[in-house]
């Protein structure tokens, strides 16, 4: 390419870096807990999350009866998801292939540390039915 | 009203909540990167527009080179070498048949679903872009009617003459219909192998009715669609007329220039690249799903006379007609769009030139938007599902083989980072959105008798092209819906 080209790559390139660099917001603080879209909701966990943030669903005829259909946390945080269901059943969450057997009665938790980002659905296999998503945002 | 509508959604699982194979881990890009995408796509076309004001010729970018004096090059066309592909590929598709109708239907231990989907739909298409044309010889079901002529000569050369007003509307059609199966089909292995045999029952039949070198022309809707991706390739297999091919190396993206699309089918067929995947990005999210589930599902309620619980299942099967009505008019929806920049870019130019003429000469142009759109949306799935297919060679059929040992490779799952993933779909899209304006510009120069109108005619191009890429790069910034719709 002739130097006017190059001109036109490097004056690009300077350009474009400075707009992303204006646009660019600051890194956000961790977000609080998401709304809960079912009609029965339970209440959500305390703002100032000190140590895992709980989040309780309900599960009634294989659906979700009560709590969120998204859980919305941030990268590095530590979290329980803690369900109860009428029905024996096997909990499945994608990304971090994590399963856990669900029995009847009892409420089962499930731990873990939001070490990967993304949007990774949770599904009750023997329902078939997809009961939410874990939304893990980057700091 | 909402409480029951919500509570009437929880009664069946709607297709919003389908389990489908393949699932991304994407979150959507944030607002501020998506408008900066937006911006720079915006800024970078200007640039470029400004650059060519003053350009005189562009024959630099024909240059090729011709690597076949290489002896590696000799070495790899040789007969045998061929045939070996040719057979790794019939082999290949044999085996994704065989495995989902004899193994275990489970989409996640079957070798045939990732290997089709994604090694083959996604990988073998990017690397196309790569590689060149290499389908042209491996296509499998070239390769069966190859060797069935071996048997029967002359079995393929055709009962009729293929009807040439048909274009390339058959490959088109079956574009669509692929398309369909891969968003709303819920292929599970078992299904996927019925769908390829039937699709080699079609291929084969209209094959011997039309003849081979018509429908792998025309029909075939792989064929068409790996020849338009492998334009973009810096390798071309170029017949040089005595059989032999030449392989030789060009400027990546140059191939795009070399002719302009010959029919209308065959533009459709480009834009149908951009806006199938276009559909499938904003299908899922919040927006889309309020159309049908709110805002048409209110309006329609009171119709149908019943109740919101009677109504649901009508609903339900409106919802699928409503999608594949959606997906199948997107190609004319960005058809209505390009024809109107293109028709705008004549009016400024006043040339004489019809306008669905320099429409088949620019539509090329948009092919790497197109597969920018593609990448984006889907190369996350060959790190996160494509990975299983080392694990899933040595037990193609879930029988619980371990023909490699590679049984347990790979099964902790393997997620990219968020943050990653955003930057790289915002700055591919705009890689392949300055590809796209710098190689219209080109094609401009070489249209319009002037230069001055070479350049006036890419100011509408330039809106077009922000226009699709802004498109692209708001339906990532969507909200998915997880079940938040619902009254």
């Amino acid at each position: 390419m002739n130097p006017r080209g190059w001109l036109f790559v490097v004056a690009g390139g300077a350009l474009l870096a400075a707009l992303f660099v204006m646009l660019k917001p600051e890194p956000a603080p961790p977000s609080a807990a998401e709304a809960p879209a079912a009609p029965a909701a339970t209440p959500a966990p305390a703002s100032v999350p000190i140590g895992p943030r709980l989040f309780d669903l309900t599960v009634k005829n294989g659906r979700l009866e009560s709590g969120p259909t998204v859980i919305k946390v941030t990268e590095g945080d530590e979290l329980i998801v803690r369900i109860t269901t009428d029905q024996a059943d096997d909990l499945h969450l994608h990304g971090y292939d994590l399963h856990a057997h669900l029995k009847p009665g009892a409420a089962t938790e499930l731990r873990l540390v939001a070490n990967r980002t993304g949007r990774f659905e949770y599904e009750l296999h023997k329902a078939h039915v997809d009961l939410g998503v874990l939304e893990v945002h980057p700091r | 009203m909402k409480r029951l509508l919500a509570a009437a959604l929880m009664l069946a699982p709607g297709p919003v909540l389908a389990h489908s194979f393949g699932k991304l881990y994407n979150l959507p890009v944030p607002i501020w990167l998506y408008l900066y995408g937006a911006a720079a796509a915006l800024l970078v076309s200007f640039l470029i527009v400004g650059f060519f004001v003053n350009v005189k010729s562009v024959d630099a970018n024909y240059r090729s080179v011709a690597l076949d004096r290489f002896e590696f090059w000799r070495s790899i066309d040789s007969a045998a070498v061929l045939a070996t592909w040719r057979a790794i590929s019939v082999a290949g598709l044999a085996l994704t048949i065989a495995t989902g109708l004899f193994g275990k239907n489970n989409a996640y231990q079957n070798f045939n679903m990732t290997f089709f989907w994604i090694i083959f739909v996604l990988g073998f298409t990017y690397l196309t872009a790569v590689i060149g044309n290499v389908y042209a010889v491996l296509n499998p079901w070239l390769v069966l009617t190859q060797w069935a002529e071996r048997l029967r000569p002359g079995l393929f050369d055709g009962r009729r003459p293929y009807p040439e007003r048909w274009s390339y509307y058959p490959a088109l059609a079956l574009y669509m219909a692929f398309i369909w199966i891969e968003l709303f089909g819920r292929t599970k292995p078992l299904s996927l192998s019925v769908i390829l045999l039937a699709y080699t029952a079609i291929t084969l039949t209209a094959a011997w009715w039309w003849g081979r070198s018509a429908w792998f022309r025309y029909g075939e809707f792989f064929a068409v669609f790996f020849r338009l991706t492998a334009k973009m390739a810096p390798l071309a297999y170029v017949d040089d007329g005595t059989g032999r091919r030449r392989l030789r190396l060009r400027h990546p993206f140059t191939g795009l220039l070399e002719e302009r699309a010959e029919h209308l089918s065959l533009l459709l067929f480009v834009l149908f690249m951009l806006s199938s995947t276009a559909f499938d990005g904003i299908k899922d999210t919040v927006f889309w799903v309020k159309i049908f589930w709110r805002h048409l599902f209110h309006a329609l309620l009171p119709l149908t006379g019943g109740t919101l619980v009677q109504s649901y299942p009508l609903f339900q099967k409106l919802y699928v007609v409503w999608q594949t009505l959606a997906l199948v008019l997107s190609a004319y929806f960005y058809l209505g769009i390009y024809l109107f920049f293109v028709w705008l870019a004549r009016k400024v130019t006043r040339v004489q030139t019809p306008v669905r003429e320099l429409a088949l000469k620019f539509a090329f142009s948009l092919i790497p938007i197109a597969f920018v759109y593609n990448i984006t949306h889907y190369y996350t799935l060959i790190a996160t599902q494509g990975s299983q297919i080392v694990r899933l060679v040595s037990d193609p059929f879930g029988y619980g083989w371990d023909i490699f040992a590679t049984r347990k490779w790979l099964l902790a799952p393997i997620t990219l980072d968020a943050g990653t993933v955003w930057h790289t779909q915002v700055w591919l899209i705009l890689a392949g959105h300055i590809v796209s304006v710098y190689l219209a510009h080109v094609e401009a120069l070489k249209i319009f008798p002037t230069q001055r109108q070479a350049t006036l005619s890419q100011l509408p191009m330039l809106f077009l092209m922000v226009a699709f890429t802004a498109i692209g790069l708001w339906i990532l910034s969507r909200p998915i819906d997880s079940g938040q719709v619902g009254g």
